[in-house]
């Protein structure tokens, strides 16, 4: 619930200061397609500032195969499609995109236009559109893209809820279900895969039979464990509260005295039971301290737990300065190869080129994997 | 709704089920170890007898048994220029039933292409397939273990790495990789594949935005042609000689003629096994459905090896390859004095098996294979999303993933439609 809201805030704030000019939405539709990058991503930003209606409307016009051109809409339709998709894009900016479509989506009598919208969604959308995309996967001619765009969305989430619709559906209606779970690799339906290729219509024997073979030719996963963390417990929950006051805490000046709490806590949770607060509690504890975290950080680099690593190296990029990445490069002198790679992915990603000079003497390490890392790390800083 | 999404995907099937296309073991199929290398003749059947699968049909590797297209047009053009007793089909999956078929010629469009090869190398049948080898990353890896668990034989029909003259640049590939395996250009090298350097992205492969429908002609099987592409009304431009301008079935002049470009180039940097770290594009922002135009797309390797293609023929000058030694133009000319004399003193390339019929009978590798056919289509690939996306790209060679782009994978592995699986 905390996680819904979290993302829904942004959307609310932004439906809220938007005034819908859908008026004005032929005029700017007729400025697609942007010429370049920039200018594109411009007209893309542009619309979307107008909001989720915007969006709504601009479903409104597509008449995709018909009499009508439709190219301008269509160009448009794409160009926030690929924009909410960009890696630096906010989540709150991809989430308001995904809105506007699944608005559309609602709204359209049309099946060509629906279907468009969920090929767009397939790019664009996450867990956020597995329930509204299921609605349509008993459906004879949506029924196909929706389980195209789940199988391409691919979360636990999208294969459940094909896995479930398999269960139920009948007729031509099991064909796409079936062809996404081959193309997710979902082992555990095999067994009603199995039970499909003997099915008495051919196509349906067909496309289990491929699943299968799919399936089985696929390498095994390999065996991790899931991490099962005790967030039921007491002191779990404890602990949980304490990260949250100390946000509360730092929200209200008393930084010291957060500072203090969030220090407390990456010290001793050191239980791998616990790695994902004592992950909350470094992320908070660099928001609240900035540089002053620093130590925390590059003592994270020590830790044989590569996720809690991995949540140091994410906040690295929240502490700038040159000072700051000579501190992160003279640790690649201390660390295993494993931790080089993974700070060197870092200080590539950072943008800071001071550290071009060590990256430049890292692709000669002994190394092939730091060699490369090191190489890519250079690409990124001097393009 | 239109009536052309509510195919029914009965029809076709009957004849390959009856036909047992699923479990019939052909008399090849074995290899391997134990194989018994075939004196008899090699024997052959084409998917696909359009334009380029008829280009097939002269091939001269072994009698042809069979030919098979979804456009009856096609497939009776095809049969009145056969020798007798070939036999024509509607479905590719009743030739792979067929035992005594060694050899498929792959020649639809790419979006079948991927489907074809695997289900052949599953079928015990060598592949002979058109370039682009396949329409997408995730299909070209696929294909590469399908052929190599089967221990299959597979050529991709591009040869200028081993044959011929490089389309405008004036002269065979092997004296280019004689002076690069020389080390007299220096390293890394920066290769320019433009209209200045001898080779054009063909434009007119462009899609229309604009594609209203009409009826299906009664020679086609549209349902059949489109397989594991989304389902989109009929309209001729999206068909036969024109299909590449559609993302759903190619890549635009790039898909196009990218794949005989840029296969030569991998082969020159000795990248056969590799794949760039980073695409940089400048182009016009892309449409959904129909191919547009790009101007210009950089791709580099982890080692600082550089291939820029030039889209639009804007270039008025610059070298074909440079390095920190010296540079190589268009016609062999160059800035390193009587340097055609000096390649002529050069030792050989290492020989390749440039006979797909002595690769079928020695059970050899071809010289242009599944694994270095998909690096090179890999290029054409990473081209085609960077422009589809008009953003820059990284990309990991070894997992072949883009790190921290999700939409730019799902590019990678685009799910089919049913019935058709990879």
């Amino acid at each position: 619930m905390k996680r819904y809201v979290q993302w829904m805030m942004p959307l609310v704030l932004m439906w809220s200061s938007s005034v819908v000019a859908e008026g004005a939405l032929d005029e700017l539709l007729q400025r697609f397609p942007g010429q370049n990058q920039s200018e594109t991503e411009h007209l893309a930003r542009e619309l979307l500032g107008r909001g989720p209606e915007a969006i709504k409307a601009l479903c409104g016009m597509l008449h995709p195969f018909s009499v009508t051109d439709d190219s301008a809409a269509q160009f448009a339709l794409n160009a926030i499609t690929v924009y909410a998709t960009c890696p630096d894009v906010a989540e709150s900016e991809r989430l308001a995109v995904v809105k506007g479509l699944l608005l559309g989506l609602d709204a359209s009598q049309d099946l060509e236009v629906k279907a468009l919208i969920i090929r767009q969604l397939q790019f664009c959308g996450k867990d956020e559109v597995v329930a509204p995309l299921a609605a349509y996967l008993d459906d004879a001619q949506l029924g196909e893209p929706a389980a195209k765009a789940l199988a391409a969305i691919a979360t636990p989430a999208a294969t459940r809820v094909l896995a479930d619709a398999l269960g139920r559906a009948e007729g031509d209606r099991r064909l796409p279900l079936i062809t996404a779970l081959g193309t997710l690799l979902h082992r555990e339906s095999i067994p009603i895969l199995t039970v499909l290729a003997q099915d008495e219509d051919v196509v349906v024997q067909f496309a289990a039979s491929r699943a299968l073979a799919i399936i089985a030719a696929a390498p095994p996963p390999p065996e991790e464990p899931e991490p099962s963390y005790p967030t039921d417990s007491e002191a779990w929950r404890r602990i949980e509260a304490k990260i949250s006051e100390a946000s509360a805490l730092a929200a209200a000046g008393k930084k010291r005295q957060a500072a203090r709490m969030l220090q407390q806590h990456v010290r001793e949770l050191i239980d791998p039971a616990y790695t994902p607060l004592r992950s909350a509690a470094l992320t908070q504890l660099v928001a609240v301290q900035g540089k002053g975290s620093l130590k925390h950080l590059l003592e994270a680099m020590n830790s044989d737990n590569p996720e809690y690593r991995a949540a140091a190296l994410g906040c690295a990029g929240k502490i700038p300065g040159r000072a700051v990445t000579r501190r992160w490069v003279n640790t690649l002198n201390r660390v295993s190869p494993e931790v080089q790679v993974e700070i060197i992915r870092m200080l590539g990603e950072r943008g800071d080129p001071s550290a071009v000079p060590t990256l430049k003497h890292m692709q000669k390490n002994a190394e092939p994997e730091v060699q490369r890392a090191a190489a890519i790390a250079l690409v990124l800083l001097q393009k | 709704m239109k009536e052309s999404r509510s195919f029914s995907r009965r029809t076709f099937l009957k004849g390959a089920l009856a036909a047992g296309a699923f479990t019939i073991v052909p008399r090849k199929c074995l290899g391997g170890q134990g194989y018994t290398a075939p004196s008899e003749e090699i024997t052959r059947a084409i998917l696909g007898v359009g334009g380029m699968g008829r280009g097939h049909m002269g091939y001269t590797i072994g009698p042809l048994l069979a030919v098979c297209d979804v456009d009856k047009a096609h497939l009776q053009q095809a049969l009145e220029a056969a020798p007798p007793g070939v036999q024509g089909y509607r479905d590719f999956r009743e030739v792979l039933a067929r035992p005594d078929i060694d050899v498929v010629h792959i020649a639809t469009p790419p979006h079948w292409h991927g489907i074809m090869s695997v289900m052949a190398a599953e079928a015990g049948k060598d592949i002979w397939c058109e370039k682009p080898m396949t329409r997408t990353i995730g299909e070209g890896r696929k294909v590469v273990e399908a052929v190599q668990r089967n221990q299959r034989i597979f050529r991709l029909n591009t040869w200028f790495r081993f044959q011929s003259d490089f389309y405008g640049f004036g002269s065979t590939v092997a004296p280019i990789k004689k002076l690069v395996d020389s080390g007299m250009l220096g390293w890394p090298l920066k290769v320019k594949v433009s209209r200045k350097t001898g080779f054009d992205f063909k434009f007119q492969w462009v899609g229309k935005t604009h594609l209203p429908p009409e009826p299906v002609p009664e020679v086609l099987d549209y349902d059949m042609w489109l397989g594991p592409a989304p389902v989109k009304p009929y309209h001729p431009h999206r068909v036969h000689s024109t299909f590449r301008g559609y993302w759903d079935y190619d890549g635009g002049g790039l898909g196009d003629m990218g794949q005989h470009y840029l296969d030569p180039v991998q082969y020159l940097l000795n990248k056969d096994d590799d794949s760039p770290i980073y695409i940089e594009v400048d182009a016009p922002q892309q449409h959904p459905d129909a191919a547009g135009r790009w101007r210009r797309i950089r791709m580099q390797y982890a080692d600082g090896c550089e291939i820029i293609l030039e889209g639009e023929g804007s270039e008025t000058d610059g070298p074909y390859i440079e390095g920190p030694g010296g540079k190589l133009f268009k016609g062999f000319e160059s800035d390193i004095p009587n340097l055609k004399a000096k390649v002529a003193q050069l030792p050989d390339p290492e020989p390749q098996v440039t006979d797909f019929a002595e690769a079928v009978r020695t059970r050899r590798t071809f010289a242009l294979n599944e694994a270095n056919g998909h690096r090179s289509c890999t290029l054409v690939n990473l081209g085609i999303i960077a422009v589809r996306l008009g953003r820059n790209l990284q990309f990991d060679p070894v997992t072949q993933q883009f790190p921290n782009d999700e939409m730019a994978n799902r590019l990678i592995h685009q799910p089919m439609r049913a019935p058709w699986l990879v």
